[in-house]
Parts: C-alpha cells; structure tokens; sequence
C-alpha cells in the first residue's frame, strides 16, 4: 500500500525483528500483536492438531513464493517440515482474526495460500465467535472445521469455550 | 470497540459532520474517506443499475435506521419504491458496500450481518483492487461473477462493472 522502501528478501531475512513481519515483493507487512484470545485459540487448534498426529506449529515462516513469505497463525503438515524458512506446503492454515484485520489484506493472504496449493484455509473470527472455511475464493461459515481424512473436526464450542465461572 | 462517550441518537442526527459517520449503539463509526476507484465504481455500479432497471431506485449513501440504536450508509441502496422519509427504516432491496483498502474485516461482517437481520434480500460487496464480486449471506460471503436481482431481470458482471479498457 505505502510507498515504503522496497527491501530484497534477503534482507528481510537476514534481520531479526522484535515482532517479525510477512513480506510480500519487497514491502514489509506489520502483523497485528496477538492479544491473549488469539493466542488461547491458537493453542487449542494446536492441540487438536497434536492429537490428530500432525505436526504443526504457530508464527512458522513459510515462503510462498520468492518474493512472498507468511507467517500463518497456525498451520499444520502431515510430515514435519525440512526447510527453513518452511516450502512444503502445509496441510492447512487458520488465521485468527483481530479487530485491526483489513479485509483487502485477509484476502490477499487467502488467496495466496490457496495459490500455494494449501488444501485447507481456515479463518477463526474470536469477536464473533464463528469459523470460516476459504474455498474457491469464497469465505463460507461453517459449523465445523474439519479434514475427515485425519478424523480432525473442530467445532465452535470447541474453539471458543465460555468463560470459566 | 474503543470506549468513547456514548453519543445519543438525537445528537448523532443533529450534529454536521465532514464525513458522515454511521453510528451504532452510541458509538460513531468512521467510514474510510473514499479512493478515486471507490467513487468512480459507486457511480458506475449506480449508472449501470439506472439503465437496466429504469424502474428501480438508486440512491446512494443514504442514511437508513436499520435497528433502532443502529444507523448506517450503505454505499448504494437499490429500492422498489422511492423512500419518502427522511430516515428510512424499511429496509432496500439491495445494499452494496464498495471495499476500500482500510476497511475492517470485522466492521464489515458486523454490518453486513446486520443489513441481512434487517431483512436485506440482496447484500453485495464489490472490491474495486481485486475487481471481484461477494454477495452475502448467512454469515457467507460468497464470491460471484456477476451481481443479480432475476425477479427485476437485473445481471451486471464483472466485465460490466471493470471493462478492460477504459
């Protein structure tokens, strides 16, 4: 969007950044600090992950493409990745929503996850408590968020337990 | 979502503001100032909708009450009959938000849930960068090629709306 100065990948991989950003064709993506429901959720979908014999991690570092690198919240591979920054393609990603999430950005990463050739896209809405499944460049809410293939099923109640009493 | 002072409704409507901001349960919201691509697709989208159904109505930015804590300016209305009032609360048949590149992904579903409860039969989104249509719907948004009311035999495509040369 700005007209920032345009860094190579090399150097956006080369410095260590006290919240690392994505980096898409030379511009530095900021991403939004994950707020303690982010990170909650984000742990429980890990979980359910570990469970399912995945390997899985959170903040990864992937590379999309060469001039494209992502940090998806969550993601998750059925063999446990080589590289690094990580080019196997995950099994599936879930981005967990913050209030400050442009739409424009949330779909431009979308889209590049499923140009990436990722299966599964998920997005986690913790403000409105609903689950989103990216397919076919539609956003579709869904009651569950699952991979029947892995027994892997997430439901709402699931991701979004009621506060303890 | 921040905690501003709650404004009431009488003042929101009394008050003049450069930019209008919609306004919800006591709460103003701004409304990102609008690109050249968003105002020009808002009056094509308006232009094209005139034309193919001269029978319908098309306002735009038009404030409308759709709860009675919740008002809002969808960036194009499209109605049966002509609204009379001056804060109409009878919801249009179609609302279309043209994406600007700040808006809020939850600002946004909020909104759009909020015109279906209303009982908005056609909720589209139309995103000028990417060029592509969404039409909402039970917590979807579903992406389309073409934008279409078949009772009012209205269709507008993508290649309507983003001819490739201009």
């Amino acid at each position: 969007m700005s007209a920032a100065t345009l860094i190579s990948p090399e150097e956006y991989l080369a410095t260590k950044y006290e919240w690392e950003p994505e980096y898409v064709h030379g511009e530095l993506v900021e991403r939004p600090m994950p707020t303690y429901v982010h990170s909650a959720i984000g742990y429980r979908i890990e979980g359910k992950f570990e469970t399912a014999g995945l390997a899985h991690g959170h903040d990864v570092r992937c590379k999309l493409e060469p001039g494209v690198f992502r940090l998806p919240d969550v993601a998750a591979w059925t063999k446990r990745p080589t590289t690094t920054p990580v080019e196997e393609v995950p099994l599936v990603v879930v981005e967990i929503l913050s209030p400050d999430d442009r739409y424009a950005d949330l779909l431009d990463k979308l889209r590049e996850y499923q140009n990436w050739g990722v299966p599964h896209i998920w997005v986690v809405d913790p403000m409105h408590k609903l689950l989103q499944v990216f397919r076919g460049r539609s956003l579709t809410e869904a009651d569950a968020l699952s991979i029947p293939e892995h027994n892997l099923s997430l439901t709402a109640a699931e991701i979004f337990p009621e506060p303890q009493g | 979502m921040a905690t501003a002072t709650l404004l009431s409704v009488e003042e929101y409507l009394a008050t003049h503001y450069e930019r209008e901001p919609e306004y919800v349960r006591g709460e103003l919201r701004e409304r990102p100032m609008p690109n050249p691509d968003h105002g020009f697709t808002q009056v094509e989208l308006g232009h094209l909708v005139r034309i193919r159904a001269p029978h319908l109505y098309v306002g735009s930015e038009i404030r409308h009450r759709v709860e009675p804590e919740v008002l809002r300016l969808p960036d194009i209305a499209i109605y049966v009959t002509r609204p009379k009032v001056r804060l109409p609360t009878e919801p249009p048949l179609a609302a279309i938000e043209i994406l600007s590149p700040d808006e809020k992904f939850s600002e946004l579903r909020e909104k759009f849930a909020e015109y279906e409860r209303w009982g908005v039969r056609y909720i589209w989104l139309v995103d000028p960068e990417s060029r592509t249509f969404s039409i909402y719907r039970g917590g979807s948004l579903l992406a389309a090629d073409q934008l279409e009311v078949p009772e009012h035999n209205l269709t507008i495509t993508i290649a309507d709306l983003f001819p490739e040369e201009r």
